[in-house]
């Protein structure tokens, strides 16, 4: 399998009160095409900044990343903007949607940055949401949905993006627990059946077992790695 | 406060904070609005005070009577009567000046003053703005001194030269001085003239012995007296003595001191101004109560949860509905206070500018009034009270659960079927276009709010330019419907039948002969002094704008003006009585018209009861065709013409009076513009921090800076394009609105706009769209500079 996300070395430092703190300390690692890689870690191990980092959200204070090959550590806001248009999917943990836009709007907006043409963009966008298993919901506003399935139009943003990469950063930290399981459950499938490269963070470790791998980091270092058949 | 309350008002002292940018175009308005009132409040009074003092200062006389022909001696009959404390004579006449000014002759028409040289006159006195005072030294001889006003506008120097027309030829005089005399204020005029034209007269002052020599007028000769009466004496009672006393030297006109022409506009100037200041100040809060209105609902709404919260721990409605109250009511204090102060040199600087206009001089004090102040100090408040209760009841009266889950309390949301026409499928804009759009039609009261406030601020901004236009057209209109003559003459000094008929020359097809006096009227408890028009009521030169009724013909018969009949209700068919030469006459009333000549309309005959010994102080003229500039040249050589005036001047001199309120009105233009821009920059703020979260998203995704700014810039785009189209029809009602008050300064006045003139309307639009978009400017930077990942995870480093 070829190698979709590398890290060499990694530091982010934030100043914090005249010193200088380190979210993320020397990290390096690798990520393949197709894996499922779970991010674990207590509040304020550097889990998101991880995210962020692999995202072109933020850049590294030290190191490389490669992503697809291509180096983005050092890019600037415009090239970072692009990359992430063109290779990346995100879902949040927060107030993913759109107010004013419809579920199928809400799928849409991230599609339109790739499909200029309209009628292959609502095709790409029902397809997805069929695939997050909304169908017949396209047409309610985020009011009237569940968190589960606010979540779940989150999801089918992101994914109609077709990106190389999608970044789960704690999806389910605000739903219940079977909810939040109901959302695994549909990365994992997501991941299984059409074979998107999926790095979720969250600190829920009975998402564990639907990973391919587990990535364990604590004090913004990697701790330890697993194989989930191991 | 109880313990509870306390942490209340605790919270919201914190949430100042936070909500300073929301708040700062909240109190800007409120500032404004209560600037502009206060300072338009004090402005009227303290630039009455002004006018008083300087008018008790320069002694204006309280009664100024002309007569057809007296000795000076006349004026002791006056002296003897009880309550007249000072009386002094002079002359007035009618003439021209020619003066060379940049290589031509420039002419006008003047009234000459002839008074005592060898002492400066203690009733309506001259103040001496520039020049030696040596006319008041020697016998005068050679020399004059001009009105201010005059030579200000025309750029006349003193030691300039002028020839005046006089009986015996044009003869030079040396002007040595500039004076000022509180009978121009403002700007003076010809009480004689047929069609008193303001800004187009000269008052040349001169030795009176010099002016009887010139007019071959006797060594006594004297035609006006002026006078000041004892304080506290029924000036009425005084004026009808000095009349009686006057008579046997036939009194053509008198001119009580509360009707000198610029002392009376004035006067009306600032009573509408008063009026105007409050409707201005009133319409301003009106966009702060908007703009109030939409930051409070953004600000409760996001506060929503936490509201709930709150509900569920205990806290009544009331009590949380009091903590944003009391963060309403400081903001509109601050407003209010920091508005109040800065009325006070604005107040300053407008009065000084309104008296430099009218006397020429700087106000001699200034007073905030208190009355407006205090009402600005409360307004301010309750109006964002008023706005913020309003706008976060709904909210604050939610049951807690609902706030707390972020339920929608009364918005239905749409169902596939109810949604907007125009599908975004097969559109062909970019995605971030529907999103906006789509934002906007989302949230509909709002966006209606502020299309509201933008547009009664462009409204605010345009009715000016609008005004002024519709004034011209309306000018240029009842000219043409109207006046039929070619040219009106102004006769250098009121002549009787015979000698008015002399006054003619080849090429003249017809003339009206036109009679002017002022005559006491009486109508129930009402009465008052009125200009009396006599002239032939069937010509056809001079015809009639009648509202309602028919033309007076005939004896007991008379017109009333517009202005007369609506300020003491005097209809077509009631009666009223009128002072004649022998008694009163009890007068029909035939018609209200619209006319600004004179207030009441009669017939010759009728003329002559009432005149007694009728005289004519000018004539319309209907020339052949081609022969209006001969037949005006050669009625200018005639000794007994003061002023001939083609009709199309008729309309350019009312509109350099209008011209000195254009600056006041132009300012008013740019106020409209500066509100919009408030408005703009409080709303792009505001919705920028509203949908931070979103354009975070957006840049998350994949969206760029461009595209975020594009947004924004769009939706100011729609809201401003809303606005425009909203504020035509706005201005246009405001106008109509106010038809009847512009009447009172111009009778013939009616509505009229045509395309070209909405041309100003776009001038103004097209500023509000520029400062719009600078105002945006603030508020793209704060997007443009977000930290995308900080935003989208809550600040979290995880």
């Amino acid at each position: 399998m070829s190698q979709v996300v590398k890290l060499e070395q990694v530091t982010k430092e934030y100043p914090a009160g005249g010193k200088s703190f380190k979210a993320v300390n020397d990290v390096s690692l690798k990520i393949d095409q197709g894996e499922f890689v779970l991010i674990l870690g207590p509040s304020g191990s550097g889990k998101t900044t991880l995210l962020n980092l692999i995202s072109a959200l933020i850049r590294p204070t030290t190191g490389k990343i490669f992503v697809n090959g291509s180096e983005i550590s050092a890019i600037n806001d415009k090239e970072a903007t692009k990359f992430r248009a063109q290779n990346i999917g995100l879902v949040f943990q927060f107030c993913n949607l759109f107010p004013a836009l419809t579920a199928i709007e809400n799928v849409e907006i991230g599609a339109a940055l790739k499909v200029k043409d309209r009628r292959g963009l609502r095709d790409r966008a029902m397809k997805y949401l069929n695939l997050v298993g909304l169908e017949g919901m396209e047409n309610k506003f985020p009011a009237q949905l569940s968190g589960g399935e606010q979540q779940r139009v989150a999801v089918a943003r992101a994914l109609a993006m077709e990106p190389r990469i999608l970044l789960a950063d704690e999806p389910t930290g605000n739903l219940d627990a079977e909810t939040g399981e109901g959302i695994w459950n549909l990365l994992q499938d997501l991941n299984k059946t059409i074979g998107t490269t999926i790095i979720a963070v969250t600190h829920w470790s009975e998402a564990a077992k639907r990973a391919h791998r587990t990535i364990r980091l604590r004090s913004g270092k990697v701790e330890k790695i697993t194989h989930v058949e191991d | 406060m109880s313990k509870m309350s306390r942490y209340l008002y605790r919270r919201m002292n914190r949430e100042f904070r936070k909500v300073k940018f929301r708040a700062a175009g909240s109190i800007a308005l409120v500032m404004v609005a209560v600037a502009t009132y206060v300072s338009m409040s004090s402005m009227m009074p303290s630039t009455m005070t002004s006018l008083e003092d300087k008018v008790t200062e320069l002694a204006l006389s309280d009664y100024t009577v002309h007569v057809w022909s007296a000795n000076e001696s006349l004026g002791d009959a006056v002296r003897a009567i009880p309550g007249v404390a000072t009386v002094e004579h002079r002359i007035t006449y009618q003439s021209r000046i020619y003066y060379q000014k940049g290589g031509a002759v420039q002419t006008y028409s003047a009234t000459l003053v002839g008074i005592e040289p060898y002492e400066p006159p203690s009733v309506s006195k001259f103040e001496m703005r520039e020049g030696d005072g040596s006319f008041f030294t020697g016998d005068g001889n050679g020399t004059a001194l001009l009105d201010k006003g005059f030579a200000l506008a025309k750029e006349f120097p003193v030691g300039g030269e002028v020839s005046v027309k006089t009986m015996t030829g044009n003869i030079d005089v040396k002007v040595i001085g500039r004076v000022f005399s509180a009978e121009y204020i403002f700007m003076p005029i010809n009480p004689q003239s047929v069609i008193p034209m303001p800004g187009m007269l000269a008052v040349l002052v001169v030795p009176i012995d010099w002016l009887r020599a010139s007019f071959g007028l006797s060594s006594a000769y004297v035609n006006e007296f002026t006078m000041l009466f004892d304080e506290g004496r029924d000036q009425a009672a005084l004026q009808a003595a000095v009349d009686r006393a006057l008579a046997p030297a036939t009194v053509v006109y008198s001119i009580p001191k509360d009707q000198v022409y610029g002392y009376a506009l004035v006067h009306e100037d600032l009573k509408s101004g008063d009026e105007f200041s409050g409707m201005l100040g009133l319409m301003i809060l009106l966009v702060a109560f908007f703009v109030v209105y939409s930051s409070f609902a953004r600000i409760v709404q996001e506060q929503r949860s936490e509201i709930g919260v709150l509900r569920a721990l205990g806290y009544s409605r009331v009590s949380v509905l009091g903590s944003y109250l009391y963060m309403a009511g400081i903001l509109g204090l601050i407003g209010s206070i920091i508005g109040i102060l800065i009325s006070f040199p604005i107040g300053r600087s407008l009065t000084d500018f309104y008296v430099d206009m009218v006397v020429h001089t700087s106000a001699s004090s200034f007073a905030m009034s208190t009355n407006a102040a205090i009402s600005g100090l409360i307004f301010g408040p309750a109006t964002a009270m008023m706005a913020c209760g309003i706008a976060v009841w709904g909210t604050v009266s939610m049951e807690p659960q609902a706030a707390i889950k972020g339920m929608s309390q009364k918005r239905k949301v749409r169902t596939p079927k109810e949604r907007i026409r125009g599908s975004h499928v097969g559109r062909r804009s970019s995605y971030i276009t529907y999103y906006t759009t789509r934002s906007i039609s989302r949230h509909k009261s709002r966006t209606a709010l502020t299309v509201v406030a933008i547009s009664f601020a462009i409204a605010l901004g345009c009715m000016p330019i609008l005004l002024i236009a519709s004034f011209s057209n309306s000018m240029k209109e009842s000219v043409t419907s109207y006046e039929h003559w070619d040219l009106v003459v102004d006769y250098a000094i009121p002549l009787d039948e015979t000698t008015a008929q002399t006054v003619s020359t080849p090429g003249i097809v017809e003339t009206v002969q036109i009679s002017k006096f002022v005559k006491e009227w009486r109508k129930g408890a009402d009465s008052g002094m009125a200009v009396v028009i006599g002239l032939d009521t069937s010509q056809t030169l001079h015809t009639f704008a009648i509202e309602k009724g028919r033309v007076a013909r005939g004896p007991g018969e008379v017109m009333v003006g517009y202005k007369l009949s609506n300020d003491y209700n005097i209809a077509v068919g009631s009666t009223i009585e009128a002072a004649t030469a022998t008694g009163n006459a009890t007068l029909t009333v035939t018609a209200v018209v619209d006319d600004m000549i004179g207030q009441l309309f009669v017939d010759l005959p009728m003329a002559r009861e009432m005149a007694g010994v009728l005289t004519f102080g000018g004539m319309y003229v209907k020339a052949e065709a081609g022969a209006a500039t001969q037949v005006r040249e050669a009625l200018l050589g005639n000794l007994l013409v003061a002023d001939v005036q083609f009709r199309d001047a008729m309309q350019s001199g009312l509109l350099d009076l209008m011209s000195s309120y254009a600056t006041l009105l132009y300012i008013f233009a740019l106020f409209g513009v500066t509100i919009s821009t408030i408005t703009i920059a409080n709303i792009v703020f505001v919705g920028v921090l509203e949908r931070y979260y979103e354009y975070a998203q957006l840049r998350a995704v994949g969206y760029s800076r461009r595209s975020i700014t594009k947004s924004i810039l769009m939706e100011i785009l729609i809201v401003l394009a809303i606005s425009s189209i909203v504020a035509a029809p706005l201005s246009y009602a405001v106008i109509v609105g106010f038809a009847s008050e512009y009447k009172n300064f111009w009778p013939v006045y009616t509505t009229i706009l045509y395309l070209g003139d909405w041309l100003g309307y776009l001038i103004v639009v097209a500023l509000t769209f520029a400062f719009g978009f600078l105002a945006a400017v603030p508020g793209i930077r704060y997007v443009s500079r977000m930290d995308i990942a900080k935003t989208v995870t809550g600040g979290q480093f995880g």
